[in-house]
């Protein structure tokens, strides 16, 4: 990683600039919708346009007051924190079982286990909605969080198995010669060891279903209701800035995340 | 109380890893309590698998293991009582020093206070009671590997295993812990199985040292019995130096056999089982019970000086016989001094002090 900064700023300027300048003009395009778009839930007034005659903060008490948006946003905590739970649970366990490299058709499972991040989501979804009728889990809270669950749990899977390639697994026979049952080695030498990466799954799996907007629209009932599905309905049907609000609300909550999964991993 | 002569057995055990190469061949080991057992050998030669067998991270393919008399190897390592040193040494980074010591006691669910002074002791004993509240990686090779033979100690265990523990350390710092672990094992009379590839560590620590090769025990016994009487060409090039001479036998007379080297030269050894008139044997002389003679007594052999290495506190003399072979002599300085290359000498021994091995 060191080598490679080094080497690129050897690079003289007339191969920098251009390259400075394409990773500017990325980050731009992905930075220009949000910084048009979010300020807008600060608008005074119901309208999606500039200038604004003045500043208020009536979306976010729209969002925080009106039963449908809170009703939604506790929809959104209580699926996304189940789906963290059951996601980095299975797939903290699955990437414990594929870094071993005797697991029979290890890389087969593997791709297996991370294919819900390829296949289209809408896929996904049509299918888990014939497959949950006859079970009856269309339009519960069980259903949609096993399907977020599916989308999430390759995240964990990724993040833990990254961890796992630099554990060092004499650690767990050691702690088997020492007394320790598999399960107490578990909980007091490998848990502890690969918490950052365990953690880290954790928050992508939290943020991933905590936007996710096709699956809810696939299974969830009206009692399901979820913070994206509401603003997608809002969208249609009263569209003002408490979207926005709502928006601007989730991309804080997961950046918040974000940062502190990344600085558990940073100062491990 | 009953004295059990044989603490840990090994009996048939074969190992396979794949199905049909076999790491470890037929092997047969009996412990007794209190014994430093090394097992020495080349890397590959099953060394750690057989540790691995004991420790209970191997099942064998074939045979049995029996600690105090009872079958063994259908129960799980952390029900054995065996404490292990590994190589990588292998402490956890997450705890500090004094946490790593008493993870045993605290999975055996011992008080507070009972493994605050157990932890003690142990770290009393490899003298790192100053550091119990680092981390490992704050910690020298040399220290982090006290940690880890305290941490393998501090449990009682009925036997300890350790697996080239000191492999990873520079010369001093190795001989130093050689002699210390020797002294701890005494102190606390410690039923000890050490896995090495440096024939100066097993022939420094060891009560009994098995040679490894290829799965199988070549030999076993003392360090003299290994280093003094080698049973196989293996043993005899594997353990010290050793001069291995290619030779016929001509006549046995009582212990002592008459061998005829390539160049026509006869030389006298001490006979073994396997040596038989008129077939090819190995002679095994080791260099310092080579002797560099001025003048022409009853000297067995003539050759040339072809090389004069200087090792600091002698010099190592390389002599070529007319039939090709090399053979190396160790002189005092002032003989060294002397010598110039390709000067002839002679050279005789002891009888007693060459041995006629299997020829291969
Ligand atoms: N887990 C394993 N799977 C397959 N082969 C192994 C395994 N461990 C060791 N071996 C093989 O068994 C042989 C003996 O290895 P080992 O017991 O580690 O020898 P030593 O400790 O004497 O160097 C080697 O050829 C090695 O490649
Ligand atoms: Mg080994």
């Amino acid at each position: 990683m060191n080598m490679g900064r080094r080497v690129y700023t050897e690079f003289p300027a007339y191969i920098r600039m251009p390259l400075y300048g394409f990773v500017g003009i990325a980050l731009l395009l992905l930075m220009l919708p949000l910084a048009v778009a979010l300020p807008i839930s600060l608008n005074a007034d119901p309208w999606f346009t500039y200038p604004f005659r003045a500043l208020s903060l009536r979306w976010f008490a729209e969002l925080f007051s009106s039963p449908l948006w809170t009703g939604a946003m506790v929809n959104s905590l209580v699926i996304a924190i189940s789906t963290t739970v059951v996601a980095t649970t299975l797939g903290t366990l699955a990437a414990i079982g594929l870094v071993n490299p005797r697991f029979p058709f290890r890389t087969a499972v593997m791709a297996l286990a991370i294919s819900p991040m390829i296949v289209p989501v809408v896929v996904l979804g049509l299918g888990l909605f014939i497959f949950f009728s006859p079970l009856g889990l269309n339009y519960s809270y069980a259903g949609v969080v096993i399907a977020h669950t599916i989308l999430a749990s390759p995240f964990v899977v990724i993040t833990v198995t990254a961890t796992l390639t630099r554990f060092d697994f004499n650690l767990m026979r050691a702690a088997a010669g020492l007394g320790a049952g598999r399960l107490t080695a578990f909980r007091t030498v490998m848990l502890p060891i690969i918490a950052p990466g365990v953690a880290a799954g954790a928050v992508f799996a939290f943020a991933s279903s905590f936007d996710e907007v096709v699956m809810v629209l696939f299974i969830a009932g009206p009692e399901q209701r979820t913070l994206p599905k509401q603003m997608f309905t809002g969208l249609r049907e009263q569209l003002d800035p408490t979207i926005l609000a709502a928006a601007t609300v989730m991309i804080v909550l997961t950046s918040c995340l974000m940062a502190i999964a990344y600085n558990v991993n940073k100062n491990r | 109380m009953v004295h059990h002569p044989m603490h840990v057995g090994m009996t048939g055990i074969s190992k396979t890893y794949d199905g049909h190469s076999f790491v470890v061949r037929d092997l047969n080991l009996e412990i007794t309590k209190g014994e430093f057992l090394t097992l020495l050998g080349p890397s590959g030669s099953g060394k750690t698998t057989t540790l691995m067998m004991l420790a209970g991270f191997e099942y064998p393919s074939g045979g049995e293991i029996t600690l105090d008399g009872r079958p063994i190897q259908d129960k799980p390592p952390e029900k054995r009582n065996i404490g292990m040193v590994f190589q990588n040494y292998a402490l956890f980074p997450h705890m500090t020093v004094a946490e790593n010591v008493g993870y045993s006691l605290r999975v055996r669910g011992s008080s507070r206070q009972q493994i605050a002074t157990r932890v003690g002791d142990a770290l009393a004993i490899v003298q790192l009671s100053d550091l119990a509240q680092r981390k490992p990686t704050a910690l020298s090779g040399g220290q982090q590997q006290r940690v880890a033979l305290a941490r393998a100690l501090v449990f009682e265990p009925s036997l300890v295993l350790m697996d080239e523990p000191l492999g990873a350390l520079d010369k001093k710092l190795r001989e130093d812990l050689q002699l210390e672990i020797r002294r701890i094992a005494d102190r606390l009379d410690l039923t000890v199985v050490y896995v090495t590839h440096d024939q100066h560590e097993a022939l420094t620590m060891s009560d009994r040292i098995a040679i490894f090769n290829d799965g199988r025990i070549q030999q076993i016994g003392s360090a003299q019995d290994i280093y003094g009487h080698p049973a196989s060409r293996f043993v005899a090039e594997f353990v010290g130096d050793n001069n291995c001479l290619d030779a016929k036998v001509v006549s046995i007379e009582g212990d002592l056999a008459r061998a005829r080297l390539a160049g026509g030269q006869e030389i006298w050894a001490r006979s073994s089982v396997h040596t038989k008139v008129d077939q090819q044997a190995t002679i095994a002389i080791r260099p310092e019970s080579v002797r560099i003679t001025g003048q022409d007594r009853a000297a067995t052999l003539s050759g040339q000086v072809s090389d004069i290495i200087y090792c600091g506190d002698q010099f190592r003399i390389h002599v070529e016989l007319p039939g090709g072979e090399r053979l190396i002599a160790k002189s005092s300085s002032s003989l060294g001094l002397q010598m110039e290359m390709g000067s002839p000498v002679l050279l005789d021994w002891e009888p007693r002090d060459a041995w006629a091995l299997d020829g291969r």
